[in-house]
């Protein structure tokens, strides 16, 4: 059975970059058969959402402040979000998947 | 949502937030936008810059608000005579010249996946700007961006 991921995607306000990085990294993992559920928030609500959907991984596409969840991890949005890289940024992430 | 008449060619404007005031102007009597969208776009934009320059001479901005602040779903294109200064969106310190600005004003991000996806994809395309329209003719823009943001996307 396959194991299933939770990545929580985060922009300045919720809405558009997030939404599509979101949509294309659900995309990408899912042909390589991985189970992904993704929520989208806001910088101000990743602590809250790092309780209640307690993601495995974090994807910004803005700029996240360190010291918010230092423990958990994170990957670049930018490549889910434009596509540039989407495979090399898609890999690594499978990667750490995989380590978990 | 590309519309005709939201496509601005060759502006200048002295900074970034006259330019947001005058197309904050233009939406309002649009009726595209609330009374606060201006004040929502400023604080978004000082907390959480949109700069993007992917393709070296072509730094582009995507300012955004919240749903709650439009009204309708659209793309507005400006094309700046003189680039304006935004920050960049992954560091938020970079200074980007942004020579084209991509005003989105969206009520419901998750019914324009597909689009925004095309928009996000062109901004990182060399070929996408370089084969821009050239001139004062809006209608080749607007035929063109719509081309360009409705392909189907094979991957």
């Amino acid at each position: 059975m396959n194991k299933e991921y939770r990545i929580l995607f985060v922009c300045g306000n919720g809405v558009a970059t997030s939404t599509a990085a979101a949509m294309r990294c659900q995309e990408y993992l899912g042909e390589k058969d991985f189970v992904i559920h993704v929520e989208e928030c806001k910088v101000d609500a990743v602590e809250g959402m790092a309780m209640t959907f307690k993601p495995d991984v974090i994807i910004p596409t803005t700029i996240l402040p360190l010291d918010i969840c230092p423990e958990i991890k994170r990957f670049p949005g930018m490549p889910f979000m434009t596509g540039i890289n989407l495979a090399k940024a898609g890999d690594e992430l499978i990667e750490y998947l995989n380590t978990i | 949502m590309v519309e005709k008449d939201l496509i601005f060619l060759h502006q200048k404007f002295e900074s970034r937030k006259e330019s947001f005031v005058i197309l904050n102007n233009y939406l309002l009597e649009k009726n595209i936008v609330t009374d606060d969208f201006l004040d929502a776009l400023n604080e978004r934009e000082d907390n959480f810059p949109t700069g993007l320059e992917f393709v070296e001479g072509f730094g582009v901005a995507i300012p955004h608000t919240e749903s709650k602040y439009c009204k309708k779903d659209t793309i507005i294109f400006v094309q700046l005579d003189a680039p304006i200064i935004f920050r960049d969106m992954e560091t938020g310190e970079e200074e980007i010249n942004a020579k084209y600005i991509f005003l989105l004003t969206l009520t419901d991000p998750s019914g324009h996946i597909d689009v925004l996806q095309n928009l996000f994809s062109l901004i990182s395309d060399k070929d996408f700007f370089t084969n821009l329209p050239k001139g004062e003719d809006v209608n080749l823009y607007f035929h063109y961006l719509n081309s360009k943001l409705n392909t189907h996307r094979e991957n």
